[in-house]
């Protein structure tokens, strides 16, 4: 049975519809990251989950309970909030007893808990401070070891590291999978950055607009994006689209043209306008002209380390490949190159729906 | 080039030094006449030096029973005062949270009782508490009193409460609490220096209160500002007990004031709120 199952649920703002009709079943355990751009209903999903908006339609379970109409706090979820929400005029030790206070234990097992927390997260030397007094990366902590404490079946992330700088959040990123590991809880993680999603993730939900694209491991949303969108979201730099015309047997794009692939054949028809879809990393260069290989002008060329990264001109659009570093190459001059025909995505152009 | 120049330092100490004066003379003269014996009380130029005299102070307390004054005082000031921080910050807290467009309204509609001349309704609450049996008992005062000073705790505490961010009630939700012990505990802490600025308002307010005291008091729960005033007869001003009166009464005024400027200090030193 699922931990957590979303069903046709959808959240109205007066006349406004945000998020749409979202179908999602989490299982105990799992954890979930909630990816898309700005807007496009991620908290406000979060915070149906959590209790803090209602459910405007559909139907929300935990566990085999519906609790579309049950308290934030009977709902037996923790969350860790973006700002943190640190009780101010609390020392971190009074803000994990807090969260305790409810449980009503009795002073030692209280003492336990939150020692054994603060231990694991290592903030025992914090425990006398008030939340003024602690970095950006402690306060992060002390607002996980609050969410903790209370040992929740069901743990909430609303952007969590989106305030740290870029070394801590990758520290606490490692962190959070860690204690993930450790305590077999079930996550929803809101984040709108796809690292923190690909590498934290058993299954990745994709939001636009308030509308799911697609639900799949971080594998499948990277191999098999199910739509342009998708496509284009997931993966930096972001895969090169393209439209291109099916002519004889073959798609003709602006700069460049493709046989169709055995398994597209059947699906699409003469003169249809298809989408191309292939990851910069697909594009395999050449050093020399040669009659199958296309050929692009390099605009320019930016180092990355070990791999290279070129500006490519391709027809009359902007084109990204990834090469390895050493090769040679100027900007100004052509680049010939092939595409991993296997690595290759085909989409409708106007559903922007996957035609595989 | 700025130099922190002395004539400037000069200027803020002589203003500070003209400032001082205006606020403190008419306490000097408080504190002075009440020790002043009453022959040279009004000596032309006035005598600056005089070998002071406690008979003022005596006389205040053995010809009345002025304790009994001070106290009733106490407990009309800080009754009405508890009064209306209890309930003006549940309605604040109400105000501040529940949204709904006639929200507004109501908040002004509690502001308008305040905007009430006050003699206008000196007779028909007479008659109301006369009626009720309520005549010379401090509970009058303090019904009296907190009329006025909910809408200012209300209106007050109203944009303490809005400062207070909704993420740490929403975070206190989560943990498992309940709407009382959110804001029991989560809010009206974080709002404590607006309770400590409603509590000197309204404390100030009901402690110098004077026509209403007048009016629905007599001899049992008359106030101390009243009382100091009936040294004031048609035969003779007793100015030397009047001034011993007054600086009776500054004083409970200035302890709670310093004790709520603890508080005060402590809310806004709380820090930061990320
Ligand atoms: N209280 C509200 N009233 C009206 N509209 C709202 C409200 N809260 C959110 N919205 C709208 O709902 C949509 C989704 O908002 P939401 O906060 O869920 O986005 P998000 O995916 O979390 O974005 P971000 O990454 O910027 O946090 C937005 O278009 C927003 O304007
Ligand atoms: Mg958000």
């Amino acid at each position: 049975m699922p931990q957590i199952t979303l069903k046709d649920v959808a959240k109205r703002y007066g006349d406004v519809e945000a998020v749409h009709g979202v179908n999602l079943e989490i299982e105990q355990g799992e954890f979930v990251v909630l990816l898309g751009p700005s807007g496009c209903g991620k908290t406000t999903t979060l915070r149906m989950v959590a209790g803090l908006e209602d459910v405007s339609d559909g139907e929300l379970k935990i566990g085999d309970i519906v609790v579309n109409d049950v308290a934030p706090k009977d709902r037996g979820v923790a969350m860790v909030f973006q700002n943190y929400a640190l009780y101010p005029h609390m020392t971190v030790r009074q803000n994990m007893e807090f969260a305790l206070r409810p449980l009503k234990l009795s002073s030692e097992q209280r003492d336990r808990r939150v020692n054994e927390t603060s231990a694991i997260l290592e903030i025992s030397d914090l425990m006398h401070r008030k939340p003024a007094q602690l970095s950006g990366g402690q306060r992060q902590r002390v607002a996980m070891g609050r969410a903790m404490v209370r040992t929740p079946s069901v743990f909430l992330f609303d952007e969590p590291l989106s305030n740290l700088d870029a070394k801590l959040r990758t520290q606490m990123r490692k962190e959070i999978s860690r204690l993930h590991k450790r305590l077999k809880s079930t996550v929803l993680y809101v984040t709108h950055d796809q690292i923190e999603a690909m590498t934290l993730a058993d299954k990745i939900v994709i939001m636009r607009d308030g509308y799911v694209e697609q639900i799949g491991s971080p594998e499948e949303i990277y191999a098999t994006p199910k739509s342009v969108f998708v496509a284009t979201f997931v993966g930096n730099p972001s895969m090169n689209v393209f439209k291109g015309l099916v002519r004889k047997g073959r798609i003709l794009a602006d700069g460049f043209e493709l046989p169709i692939p055995s398994h597209l054949s059947d699906t699409v028809g003469e003169e249809q306008e298809i989408v191309i879809g292939f990851r910069p990393s697909d594009i395999i260069p050449y050093q020399s002209d040669g009659s199958n290989f296309h050929k692009a002008r390099i605009e320019f060329i930016e180092f990355l380390g070990g791999q290279t990264q070129l500006n490519l001109r391709l027809g009359s659009h902007g084109c990204v490949a990834e090469v390895p570093a050493a090769q040679g190459l100027v900007s100004g001059s052509d680049f010939f190159f092939n595409i991993n025909s296997d690595a290759l995505h085909f989409f409708d152009v106007t559903s922007g729906r996957s035609l595989h | 080039m700025i130099k922190p120049s002395s004539q400037k330092t000069f200027f803020v100490y002589l203003c500070l030094v003209i400032v001082l004066i205006v606020f403190m003379t008419p306490i000097y003269i408080i504190v002075s006449s009440s020790i002043k014996p009453s022959p040279i009380m009004f000596q032309k130029p006035p005598a600056f030096v005089f070998s002071p005299t406690w008979d003022h102070y005596v006389a205040l307390f053995s010809e009345r029973p002025f304790l009994k004054f001070i106290t009733n005082s106490l407990i009309v000031a800080l009754g009405s005062t508890a009064f209306s921080l209890t309930f003006g910050s549940l309605a604040a807290y109400a105000l501040s949270r529940i949204r709904h467009k006639r929200m507004n309204d109501v908040a002004f509609w509690i502001l308008s009782m305040r905007m009430f001349p006050p003699i206008a309704v000196v007779v028909p609450y007479y008659i109301i508490f006369k009626a009720a049996g309520l005549l010379d008992t401090p509970i009058a005062l303090i019904i009296i009193y907190s009329t006025a000073n909910i809408p200012l705790t209300v209106w007050l505490m109203k944009g303490f409460f809005d400062e207070v961010p909704r993420s740490l009630e929403e975070a206190a939700a989560l943990d498992g609490h309940g709407l009382l012990g959110i804001f029991w505990r989560v809010t009206l802490p974080l709002a404590a220096p607006g309770l400590a600025v409603s509590a000197v308002f309204c404390f100030i307010f009901s402690w110098n209160e004077f026509i209403f005291a007048l009016m629905l008091t007599g001899s049992q729960a008359q106030t101390a500002t009243v009382a100091v005033m009936s040294f004031w007869s048609s035969d003779a001003v007793q100015w030397g007990r009047i001034m011993a009166g007054s600086f009776v009464i500054l004083i409970p005024g200035v302890i709670f004031v310093l004790t709520c400027q603890r508080w005060l200090v402590r809310g806004l030193t709380l820090g930061a709120i990320k």
